[in-house]
């Protein structure tokens, strides 16, 4: 397993290097091995444990058009398919996909596929 | 018959001769020779950054950038290579050349970054390879295949790319692999 270094600037991860321990204390940044930890860019380091960055509603929100579009890409090939299994719930699905962003449930929680593709 | 001097012929004051070279498969330094500072203090540096991880079946991680490029020396003074550990993120980690440490350039090359939902990409980087993409069991493109094989795109389930990426390829992977280590060569004459 590789020995891996994370480089802390300003109580964020900046980038995790191959690193043996020797030579991170050559470098002047602040580092700490990681090589058993979750850990990757753009985590804040608290001097002791590190945490995944926090997603503003914004990004979340912009993350789950985005997957919603998707969705309704990946299945738009079932509509003109009437013989399509379940064809009548794929398009309930669908219809579900474009009211979303109108409910309470969005971003949160996703409307369910009737099945796996 | 020719030699290979009638072509390119030893430069006056130095030069020619066999290439020295030292690879970076960890962080470490590269100490410049007075010998390489006296010949002008000129490096041909390969460097690649860290792959990163796909994300969901359908988005293969990107290749980390490579870069192929010269810098001068002016002193012999230890220059920090930095090489970018292999990851699960959908964005890789960078490799740097301190290039500044000896009157150089400082250069990195950045980690590959995963496509999400709205297709993959690779922006504002050279020669990195974009991972595939897939919708579903249909193939949406095939990934990029980097430099050399160096920073070349991650599979997706049904895109093709790299599924498991080798050590220090810099390549993407799929979204149960972790990315590719990065990688540096430095080549000089002395």
């Amino acid at each position: 397993m590789e020995n891996r270094i994370a480089i802390i600037k300003n109580g964020l991860v900046d980038n995790v290097i191959v690193c043996s321990d020797e030579f991170a204390e050559y470098l002047q940044d602040q580092t700490v091995n990681v090589t058993e930890i979750d850990c990757e860019i753009g985590y804040s380091y608290d001097g002791t444990s590190f945490t995944a960055p926090i997603k503003s509603i914004e990004e979340l929100e912009i993350e789950a058009r985005m997957w919603r579009d998707f969705e309704l890409e990946k299945t738009d090939f079932i509509v003109p398919l009437t013989d399509f299994p379940n064809h009548a719930a794929w398009i309930t699905y669908r219809q579900q996909l474009r009211d979303w962003t109108t409910t309470e449930d969005f971003p949160n929680t996703k409307p369910t596929a009737p099945a796996e593709l | 018959m020719s030699n290979f001097s009638d072509f390119f012929p030893v430069a006056e004051g130095g030069g020619g001769g066999i290439p020295k070279y030292q690879e970076f498969t960890s962080s470490g330094t590269f100490t410049p020779s007075q010998a390489l500072i006296d010949a002008g203090g000129r490096v041909f540096v390969f460097l690649v950054g860290g792959g990163s991880s796909g994300s969901g079946e359908d988005y293969g991680g990107g290749g980390g950038e490579v870069l192929l490029f010269y810098d001068t020396l002016t002193t012999t003074s230890a220059i920090t290579v930095t090489i970018a550990a292999s990851t699960t993120s959908s964005t890789g980690n960078s490799s740097v050349w301190n290039g500044d440490d000896a009157g150089g350039t400082l250069i990195t090359a950045a980690g590959g970054v995963t496509g999400n939902y709205g297709g993959n990409f690779q922006s504002n980087k050279l020669t990195a390879g974009f991972g595939a993409r897939s919708s579903g069991s249909t193939p949406g493109g095939g990934a990029g295949s980097g430099v050399f094989g160096y920073g070349a795109g991650g599979s997706s389930w049904a895109g093709p790319g790299v599924m498991d990426p080798k050590a220090n390829s810099g390549q993407g992977s799929w979204h149960q692999s972790s990315g590719g280590s990065g990688f540096a060569r430095i080549t000089w004459f002395e």
